[in-house]
C-alpha cells in the first residue's frame, strides 16, 4: 500500500492564495467603480451602485474577518491527513 | 461625469429627446441570478445543519470552509457589480442632431460613437419572442447610407416608439437643415449681387 510522505505544511499558507483573491477583487472593484464615477451619465443611480457595492464588500470581509480570528493559523497541516478527514467530520 | 444637459461637443439648440438603456429585464436577469447563486450554499447549509458546527470546529476544514465561502460569496458580488455596470454603462442618446452610442464591452473595453441625423438613412424596430413582444422591448436598427447597420440599440423599452422619434427627429433635422442650406445659399447670391 501507498504511504503519503509526511509534510507539515502551516496552516496560513491557504491565506495566500485567499490574499491573490482578496487582491482580483479590489483590483477589478476599483477599475469598475471609476468607470461608473467617470464615465456613466450624471446621475444618483451611480453613487447609490458605488455605495451598495462597498457596502456589501465591507459586510462580507467583516464577517469573513470575525471568521478567520477564531482560528490558530500556527498549526502545522499535513495534506495526507485530508484522506482522515472522513472520519472526523462525520459525513 | 456626462451630463445629459452638457452634451460633449453640443450643437447650438441641442436637445435630448431619449436616453436609453437595455430594458429593466437586464438588471433583473443580474439580480435573479445572483440571489439564486447565493441561495445555493444557504440549501448546503440548511441539508448539513446539523454538522456545519462539527467542521468548523475541525482544525484543518474549518479554516477551509471560512476560506471557500468568503471567496464564493466575493466572487458572487464582484460578477454581480460587473455585470450591472455594464448594463448601467450601455446607453443611447437621440438628441435633435445626433445619436451617441455608448457601449461598456468587460472592464477594459469601451465604445462611444455618435451619428449625425443627417447621416441616417431609416430605422428599423425588431421585437422577437413572445416575452419580447408581451413586455415591449426589443431592437432598434440604425441605418446609414451604406449597406450596414450603423447602430442596434439592443433589447430597448417601447421600440416602436423609439423607432417613430427617431424618425420624426431626422425628418426635422433634415428639414432644418434644407432651410439653412437655403438660408446660407441667399445669403451668398445676395453678396455675390451686392459685389
Amino acid at each position: 500500500m501507498f504511504d503519503f510522505p509526511s509534510i507539515n505544511l502551516p496552516l496560513w499558507l491557504l491565506l495566500i492564495p485567499y490574499a491573490f483573491g482578496i487582491f482580483l477583487f479590489v483590483l477589478y472593484g476599483f477599475f469598475n467603480i471609476y468607470h461608473l464615477l467617470r464615465f456613466a451619465t450624471y446621475s444618483f443611480g451611480s453613487y447609490i451602485l458605488v455605495v451598495l457595492f462597498l457596502g456589501g464588500s465591507i459586510i462580507i470581509g467583516a464577517l469573513t474577518f470575525s471568521y478567520l480570528g477564531t482560528f490558530d493559523w500556527t498549526v502545522t497541516w499535513d495534506p495526507a491527513d485530508f484522506f482522515n478527514l472522513k472520519s472526523t467530520i462525520g459525513i | 461625469m456626462m451630463d445629459l444637459h452638457h452634451l460633449p461637443n453640443a450643437r447650438p439648440n441641442e436637445k435630448v429627446y431619449l436616453f436609453l438603456r437595455r430594458h429593466w429585464t437586464a438588471p433583473f436577469e443580474i439580480i435573479f441570478f445572483t440571489v439564486l447563486l447565493y441561495l445555493v450554499p444557504l440549501f448546503g447549509i440548511w441539508y448539513f445543519w446539523s454538522k456545519i458546527e462539527i467542521w468548523l470546529a475541525n482544525l484543518y476544514l474549518g479554516p477551509i470552509i471560512v476560506l471557500a465561502a468568503s471567496v464564493y460569496t466575493l466572487a458572487i458580488w464582484i460578477y454581480a457589480f460587473l455585470e450591472f455596470t455594464d448594463y448601467y454603462l450601455d446607453v443611447w442618446i437621440v438628441s435633435n442632431e445626433r445619436i451617441i452610442n455608448i457601449e461598456q464591452k468587460g472592464l477594459f473595453t469601451r465604445t462611444a460613437s455618435e451619428l449625425h441625423l443627417s447621416a441616417v438613412e431609416d430605422a428599423t424596430s425588431e421585437v422577437k419572442g413572445i416575452i419580447h413582444t408581451f413586455l415591449d422591448y426589443g431592437n432598434v436598427h440604425i441605418q446609414t447610407a451604406g449597406e450596414r447597420t450603423r447602430f442596434i440599440f439592443k433589447n430597448v423599452p417601447h421600440p416602436e416608439r423609439v423607432k417613430e422619434t427617431i424618425i420624426r427627429l431626422i425628418n426635422e433635422s433634415k428639414a432644418r437643415h434644407q432651410q439653412e442650406e437655403a438660408k446660407m445659399i441667399a445669403e451668398a447670391e445676395k453678396k455675390v449681387v451686392g459685389v
